[in-house]
């Protein structure tokens, strides 16, 4: 059981205030859709807790020990980051970019394991790679790539995963996929932070949502709470059709919200 | 794969101890028939080609996997070993080892010339780039220490006494492995063996750092200690072969090149693949310059450049294509 939380977190990136005061903590079991506008510091937040980046001023812990304190390979094996960019800069096969995810489980020089394997195989089926394990990640569609970078970070089989924008240049299809692949992922006791900018997938699929503007958080708690239209307006600047369906809550964005 | 580089590299060893203006009576020492004076042939073998191979194998191999860890690192297929600057203050420290006269009593103080001047270049690129482990202030660390070194060779030139002295540093400078002695061999293989060493065990997060930097620190790679083993890696190896073999171009940009698709891209893998590989085109090269009917023996450093800058007008060609 996995907890990780971001305590009072400032950011202050080339003189510009990115983050302040921002307080996130996701529990095992929890899917927590990060939502706001561009520039909002949601991209900034999740590389802070990936400890990618160094926080200003606050504090991170992971089950209550400051996040600081565990090792780089330690904490690489427990959370899992996937940064927005989709890149790989060698045209690698996509089972070896898959594999990568494996490194802080492996020992130095060690072959891969037929654990490892296993692993890779399992993250290559959830993201619907398989088909073409064996081809170079160059020649592969953006979403097809998207979907190869997931696989990687979801093979080191983390307790906690920082996702930013999975489903970004994905089909609905896949995007649906995904969603309720990190779902899956949460209800087997993983913690899941998403950034996503399609609310409707967030009211959907996220147990909890988190919504940032200029770098505070403004509101937290289930879609009701967050998705009104208040927040909606205020925060995003959009009026949007919101509703119930039998297969769950919609939130489709129709227009710039008149001041 | 570096099963098949290993046995080609051991056979190019091979015939490089059997190459030279006159091979046949070496080739006799070991059959043992016609040989009238074995103890001058001996000698030759062990004082003049066994070092000489050596050489070939141990530089070509530090300028192959220098240059693999390099691209891998920048993630860029043009870098090279020469691009962190401590080729260039080794050199600069060997040159002015033959202005000041110091090799001429010492024949030492040449390659001791060359290691002094590329632990400074070393240090000064270290302090220059600074903490942050990013790879653009090492690029622009390496072309400050670069067009320093570059600066003060040229100033060394200038003041030359005379112009033999200066035709001896021009061609120094060309990059050779004749005349070198087991004295160079052993001046440089510590140092390589620590390069080699400390590049070898960074294949793991120069294969993460192809899914960019963010991915490799999340995967547990620390940036800033992994730009500092890199540096030392390439500045201790690379240093301590141009201070014993001079400046032979191409190998480092050349050899991961060729090697990289067959390994899979992957730029772990390519590591140990160009280690061999740069060994083996070194001693072929160098195989080369001894066999060529020119009347002068070419240089080493003269012969890869012929062979590397039309290699690098294709690379750029190529790489053109694949953006268009």
């Amino acid at each position: 059981m996995s907890t990780l939380s971001a305590n009072a977190i400032g950011v202050t990136l080339a003189g510009r205030r990115v983050l302040e005061g921002v307080d996130v903590r996701v529990c095992a079991g929890e899917l927590l859709g990060l939502l706001g506008p561009n520039g909002a510091g949601k991209s900034t937040l999740l590389r802070v807790m990936a400890s990618v980046l160094a926080p200003t001023s606050g504090a991170l812990e992971l089950d209550g020990r400051p996040l600081g304190a565990i090792a780089p390979n330690e904490r690489a094996r427990r959370i899992a980051y996937l940064p927005q960019s989709a890149v790989c800069h060698w045209p690698m096969a996509v089972e070896e970019v898959v594999a990568l995810g494996r490194l802080p489980h492996r020992r130095a020089w060690a072959p891969m394991s037929r654990h490892d394997r296993e692993c890779v195989a399992r993250a290559m089926r959830a993201t619907d790679v398989e088909p073409f394990r064996g081809r170079s990640v160059g020649a592969l569609s953006a979403g097809e790539r998207a979907r190869v970078l997931l696989a990687r970070a979801l093979a080191g089989e983390p307790r906690i995963l920082l996702a930013d924008e999975p489903v970004a240049g994905l089909d609905p299809a896949h995007q649906l996929e995904v969603m309720a692949m990190l779902s899956r992922m949460a209800a087997r006791g993983a913690a899941v932070i998403v950034v996503l900018h399609d609310l409707t997938l967030a009211a959907r699929h996220c147990s909890r949502l988190t919504l940032l503007r200029a770098g505070r958080v403004v509101a937290s708690g289930d879609a009701d709470a967050v998705l009104c239209t208040e927040h909606l307006r205020d925060t995003f600047g959009i009026r949007a059709l919101s509703g119930e369906s039998p297969e769950g809550r919609y939130v489709i964005p129709v227009g710039r919200a008149t001041p | 794969m570096l099963a098949s580089l290993a046995a080609l590299t051991a056979a190019l060893f091979v015939v490089a101890l059997f190459s030279g203006r006159s091979p046949a009576p070496l080739l006799a020492l070991f059959i043992g028939t016609g040989v009238d004076d074995a103890e001058t042939l001996w000698l030759i073998f062990n004082e003049i080609r066994l070092p000489r191979a050596l050489l070939a194998l141990l530089v070509g191999a530090t300028l192959g996997l220098a240059g693999a860890a390099l691209q891998g690192y920048l993630r860029n297929p043009l870098a090279e070993p020469g691009l962190v600057g401590v080729s260039s203050t080794a050199a600069l420290g060997a040159v002015l080892m033959l202005y000041s006269g110091a090799s001429a009593w010492f024949p030492m103080a040449l390659p001791l010339g060359g290691i002094t001047g590329a632990v400074v270049g070393l240090a000064l690129v270290t302090v220059l780039a600074g903490s942050t482990g990013s790879p653009l202030t090492l690029i622009l660390a390496g072309v400050a220490v670069n067009a320093l070194a570059a600066a003060l060779t040229s100033l060394v030139l200038n003041l030359a006494p005379s112009p033999f002295a200066a035709l001896e540093i021009v061609f120094w400078l060309l990059g050779s492995l004749a005349d070198r002695s087991f004295d160079h061999v052993r001046l440089a293989l510590p140092f390589m063996l620590v390069g080699w060493l400390l590049l070898l065990r960074l294949g793991r997060a120069l294969d993460a750092l192809s899914i960019g930097e963010e991915a490799a620190s999340s995967l547990g790679y620390r940036p800033g200690p992994l730009r500092l083993l890199l540096l030392l890696g390439v500045g201790l190896s690379v240093g301590a072969a141009v201070a014993v073999s001079g400046a032979i171009g191409f190998i480092g940009l050349v050899v991961p090149h060729l090697l990289r698709p067959l390994v899979g891209h992957r730029p772990g893998a390519l590591l140990p693949a160009s280690l061999l590989g740069g060994a083996a085109l070194t001693l072929a090269a160098d195989i080369a310059v001894r066999l060529a009917p020119t009347g002068t023996e070419l240089k080493l450093g003269v012969l890869t450049a012929l062979i590397g800058s039309p290699f690098f007008l294709y690379l750029l060609v190529s790489l053109r294509r694949s953006v268009q």
